[in-house]
């Protein structure tokens, strides 16, 4: 699929080109959507949401960028099925998720942009295959066992890889005056 | 305090991450849902009834320069903030019970200006733009002449997709009676206020050197803004980039605007959104 020649269809409007980043796309949506929402909503309704992340696309298409199309999606995806179980008044299902840390002052609003530019660049730091790991664990939401599966390793090196991903992630907030954390979970 | 890995991930870009098998019939499913739904919603001729269409520029007889707007008088009010002042404000998401499920202080520490937008005590509608003039270069044909509804229309646009700065965007936002105040998250250079018939123009020169917001978007320093407000008619028009002035002041002359038979979703009354931010930048 040549992107841009698809993206440039689509924001004049072209429902063919919709159709055929559905065809590529649908199997990286409805993953993102099960492993966030697969142990609260039933399979009919995971398509359903699935669904709807390609109507966003559709009426927000003069938005995406070139070249960023399945971050793009990967992005809506990860923010209707937090939607959704944000109004189903569930919790999120990864169980490692939770970081200490003590920060030096108001945190949110361009804060918050400031400490998310700071994660990216760890993640980015921590080199492959352990970037990919930390990326399909806590973006993609993928079970430990499944990375295990997709890269061809055992589960305990992905929990192992992971533990030291979040390891280095909170050194990396601490340098950069994020605090010093007590505990990481 | 505790704060979700996950959620600081937000910005990361799996790219190269493959996820996913394909099942050809959940495909044609999910294909199904989404063409019919979009079928249903299309913005078809005669359907879609677009009730008022108002015309900036092409129509603008007198462009007059203001020496002041006297704060108050009109619905757009602006506010300096002084250098030992740090603005903040709350956002905060009920669910549909009205219970409140989240909230975020938002802190802006290099705000510069202050805008407050009060509209009419009327039904607002969604809104839609359509630049009726641009600047020939590539990336406005490839990027800014998106289309929206199909027929030229849309509800933002931003030039340049792929470059590092952002000569252009434009928004239109609707305002009632809740009113919207915005920060400016840089210093002001220069301001000057306009009138164009009943838009009431604010053409603001911001320099981003030194702020947070420039440490995020490495490249961008001064950035222009023509703010402009209709408080009859509650819209609000922001045409914002690192283009020239003048050049966003002919882009803002010849925008059209109109208003689609849409309902505007209610939004959160200004003690509950307190402060949003107008900066340049990509979503």
């Amino acid at each position: 699929m040549n992107e841009k020649r698809i993206l440039k269809a689509l924001r004049r409007g072209d429902s063919a080109a919709l159709e055929q980043i559905i065809d590529q796309y649908t199997p990286y949506v409805f993953a993102i959507i099960s492993n966030i929402l697969s142990h609260a909503l039933p399979r009919e309704d995971l398509e359903e949401v699935v669904s709807d992340v390609f109507c966003s696309l559709w009426y927000s298409r003069a938005q995406v960028e070139t070249g960023k199309l399945k971050a793009y999606l990967a992005a809506i995806a990860r923010n209707a099925a937090k939607s959704r179980l944000r109004r189903l008044k569930l919790t999120e299902p990864l169980e490692d998720d939770l970081l200490e840390l003590s920060l030096p002052g108001p945190e949110e609003g361009v804060l918050a942009l400031e400490l998310k530019a700071a994660c990216r660049e760890a993640v980015d730091s921590l080199g492959q295959p352990d970037s990919e790991i930390f990326l399909r664990r806590y973006f993609l939401y993928q079970k430990t066992g499944d990375i295990a599966q997709a890269l061809g390793m055992n589960a305990a090196t992905v929990r192992s890889r992971l533990s030291r991903g979040r390891e280095k992630l909170k050194e990396h907030l601490e340098e950069r005056g994020y605090g010093d954390a007590n505990s990481d979970q | 305090m505790q704060i979700r890995i996950s959620d600081l991930m937000d910005g990361c870009c799996p790219e190269g991450v493959a996820l996913g098998t394909a099942d050809e019939q959940l495909t044609q499913r999910v294909k199904a849902k989404v063409l019919n739904k979009i079928k249903n919603d299309a913005p078809r001729p005669g359907r879609r009834n677009v009730t008022r269409i108002l015309l900036l520029a092409a129509v603008i007889a007198s462009l007059m320069t203001a020496t002041a707007f006297a704060a108050g008088l009109f619905g757009m009010h602006r506010e300096t903030v002084p250098a030992d002042e740090i603005p903040s404000g709350y956002w905060r998401f009920y669910d549909d019970e009205g219970k409140l499920m989240e909230e975020q202080k938002l802190v802006y520490p290099d705000a510069g200006l202050i805008f407050t937008f009060t509209g009419p005590d009327t039904p607002r509608y969604l809104l839609e733009i359509k630049p009726g003039w641009l600047p020939e270069e590539e990336h406005y044909v490839e990027c800014f002449r998106s289309d929206y509804t199909g027929d030229g229309w849309g509800n933002g646009f931003g030039a340049c997709c792929s470059c590092d700065h952002i000569p252009c965007q434009i928004f239109a936002y609707e305002v009632d009676t809740r009113g919207r105040m915005s920060v400016l998250n840089a210093e002001p250079v220069t301001i000057e206020e306009e009138i164009w018939d009943r838009w009431k123009v604010t053409k603001v020169v911001a320099d981003y050197s030194g702020t947070e917001w420039s440490r995020l978007n490495k490249y961008l320093s001064i950035v222009n803004y023509i703010l402009m407000f209709d408080e009859e008619q509650g819209i609000l028009a922001i045409v914002q980039g690192e283009e020239s002035m003048d050049t966003l002041e002919k882009i803002a002359q010849n925008l059209e605007i109109r208003e689609t038979d849409t309902p505007a979703s209610p939004g959160n009354p200004l003690d509950e959104i307190q402060i949003g931010m107008m900066d340049i930048g990509r979503g």
